[in-house]
């Protein structure tokens, strides 16, 4: 452990602590993963049986095939990751905009905008769910349906409940899941920029969206990588929404709530035996989990190159 | 060139520039949240009937926000208990994920997977049916069980080998008080992890090399130089946290709006939420207002 943490600065009693308290952090943040994988693994023979704590006796990947099958897995997968990639991409280049706009330029009402923003964190979706669930069964395209119907008589609308376009639009308006605070992320990240960069780009020629796509942008990485992070766990794990807005069964995390009940109807009754459900429930879990860890270990890579990159020199 | 043949002044343009970028995110508030807010308003100030395919709405005046303070036991009890917790989470949360942010920050072997390790919280704990699976199984197989493997930390066990080892019981609870707070926070401050290590990495490595050679100690050029250039990210994370403490979903007070929405109390629902969101919305521009004046945000 204390090659672990070889640092040049603090003495190696420092660093040997540091290394130890890093690694009871890190169990204590991955017990409840360990204990998920651990039941995960074990057949039910093994949850009645008290001498197995840890390591189950008889390996099983049974419980994972099973859930598989009972989550319609490919399915909802694709669904899932369709609607967190197009709906990230969305939310974070709309919030982007609109916080360079915050960040950078002074009009009338700016701050009230900002103000606004945070509120729309501060409201949690179920709140204003009955109104949203309302519109978008009558969708008249932001009023301008309801415009066309003055003059013609009859509103256009169009149901868009079990469409991509109920998670979609809102995220093209800026108005995706949290996108307050990845507003917030992205401003605080450009008002950190010096002011010549874009004085620069001006001198030279450079349009006013020339200067933020070729100048801020790459400027901003580490802010990208957080909010394409966090977006993206966002939308795939996003349940309420999703379930409010499609009446199958959408989601990933959709059809784990929906697993308890499909075990049931399956005949696997927590009642006669909860140990059985419970190694499932586990390996549901696992499976939703896993797939945005692995994106996690890809988009980590970008966090530590950003440093080397953004050489701003104070 | 461009400038030049404009007729707008390159002031006038910037400003103009400046809605152009906003301007999407205007239209989506007012369709996608203003709209609904405005209707959840319209409830709060009527008083709603809901009955098999009729909702009547009639105009009730506010009496409904009157009977927030008046009438209801509940809720202004609810509050301030809510809010005095929140004085010494928000610190404790902040202060704790700065730390782990700046152990992860430095270079040692293994430290992409132990970054990965403290990114699960956000993956599992941002899905509130992953988090309740966990929660809800640990808590069923403790009471089937016995507690073998116990409530995630206050495992039976473990205490039993200290007791063994003629620890005294105090030192114990203490003990295991500790161990499951800190579990609890690696799972709060997820977010603020990840947020803390991107600022940390847009802090320039020059001027701490700059700050070793006027020979600085570590000490002095945290507080000189990182603690300045992580204020950007410090108050946003500071906010975060405390609309996240405030408006998660499994906090008292949002449940208990909940409660009265599942039974059809629509305009009394509606009143305290707005209550509620007001409230939350002064602390966080207070504290903004008073923060930002603070917060670094020239490099220089």
């Amino acid at each position: 452990m204390t090659s672990l943490l070889k640092d040049k600065g603090p003495g190696l009693t420092v660093s040997f602590f540091k290394g130890v308290f890093l690694v009871c952090m890190c169990f204590v943040v991955l017990y409840p993963i360990l204990y998920m994988i651990s039941m995960a693994l074990r057949t039910s023979e093994d949850l009645h049986d008290p001498t197995v704590i840890w390591i189950p006796l008889h390996f099983t990947l049974e419980n994972f095939k099973d859930v598989f099958g009972l989550m319609d897995y490919p399915k909802v997968f694709m669904n899932t990751l369709l609607m967190s990639v197009l709906g990230t991409a969305l939310n974070v280049a709309v919030c982007a905009c609109t916080a360079y706009g915050l960040a950078r330029f002074k009009f009338r009402g700016s701050r009230l905008i900002f103000f606004l923003c945070i509120f729309t964190i501060i409201v949690p979706v179920q709140c204003i769910a009955t109104p949203l669930y309302l519109q978008f069964r009558n969708f008249d395209f932001l009023g301008l349906g309801s415009i066309i119907g003055l003059f013609t008589g009859k509103a256009l609308t169009v149901n868009l409940l079990n469409t991509y376009g109920t998670m979609l639009i809102p995220a093209a308006f800026g108005q995706g899941l949290r996108s307050g605070l990845f507003i917030y992320i992205f401003q605080q990240f450009f008002r950190g920029l010096p002011r010549e960069l874009e004085d620069a780009a001006n001198v030279d020629g450079c349009s006013i969206p020339k200067t933020f796509i070729s100048v801020m942008i790459p400027n901003a990485k580490a802010a990208i990588v957080s909010c394409v992070l966090f977006s993206f766990v966002w939308y795939w794990n996003d349940y309420y929404t999703t379930n409010l807005f499609f009446t199958d069964v959408f989601s990933l995390n959709g059809a784990l709530a929906a697993l308890t009940d499909t075990l049931r109807s399956n005949g696997l009754n927590s009642w006669e035996d909860p140990y059985l459900v419970v190694t499932r429930m586990q390996a549901g879990c696992l499976l939703v989990i896993t797939p945005m860890l692995v994106v996690y270990m890809f988009l980590q890579r970008l966090f530590t190159e950003s440093i080397d990159k953004t050489g701003i020199v104070g | 060139m461009k400038r030049e043949r404009s007729p707008l002044s390159y002031e006038k343009k910037r400003t103009l520039a400046g809605f152009l970028f906003t301007l999407p995110w205007i239209i989506g508030f007012i369709a996608f949240f203003f709209r609904p807010l405005a209707e959840l308003f319209m409830y709060s100030i009527s008083s709603l009937k809901v009955e098999v395919g009729y909702l009547g709405m009639k105009f009730s005046g506010f009496d409904h926000y009157k009977n927030i303070f008046v009438a209801d036991e509940k809720f202004v009890p609810m509050l301030t208990s809510h809010l005095t917790e929140m004085l010494y989470r928000i610190p404790i949360i902040l202060a704790f994920s700065l730390f782990i942010a700046i152990l992860l920050n430095k270079k040692f072997h293994g430290r992409a997977a132990v970054r990965a390790i403290f990114f699960i919280p956000v993956i599992a704990g941002s899905g509130g049916i992953v988090m309740s699976i966990m929660n809800g199984d640990v808590m069923s197989e403790s009471i089937m069980s016995g507690g073998r493997t116990g409530m995630l930390f206050q495992s039976f066990s473990f205490q039993q080998i200290l007791l063994d080892a003629g620890v005294s019981t105090e030192i114990i609870g203490i003990y295991m008080g500790i161990v499951s707070g800190i579990f609890e926070l690696t799972w709060q401050a997820g977010l603020q992890i990840v947020l803390f290590i991107a600022a940390l990495q847009n802090v320039s490595p020059q001027l701490y090399e700059a700050a070793r050679v006027e020979g600085a100690t570590a000490w002095e050029s945290f507080w000189n130089i990182t603690f300045p250039l992580i204020t950007p990210i410090l108050i946003v994370n500071l906010i975060y946290t405390i609309i996240d403490f405030l408006s998660d979903y499994s906090n008292n007070i949002i449940q208990y709006i909940m409660t009265l929405i599942g039974q059809f109390e629509y305009s009394y629902s509606s009143a305290i939420s707005f209550v509620y969101f007001i409230i939350i919305l002064a602390i966080v521009a207070v504290i903004y207002l008073v923060v930002d004046r603070l917060v670094v945000y020239t490099v220089n």
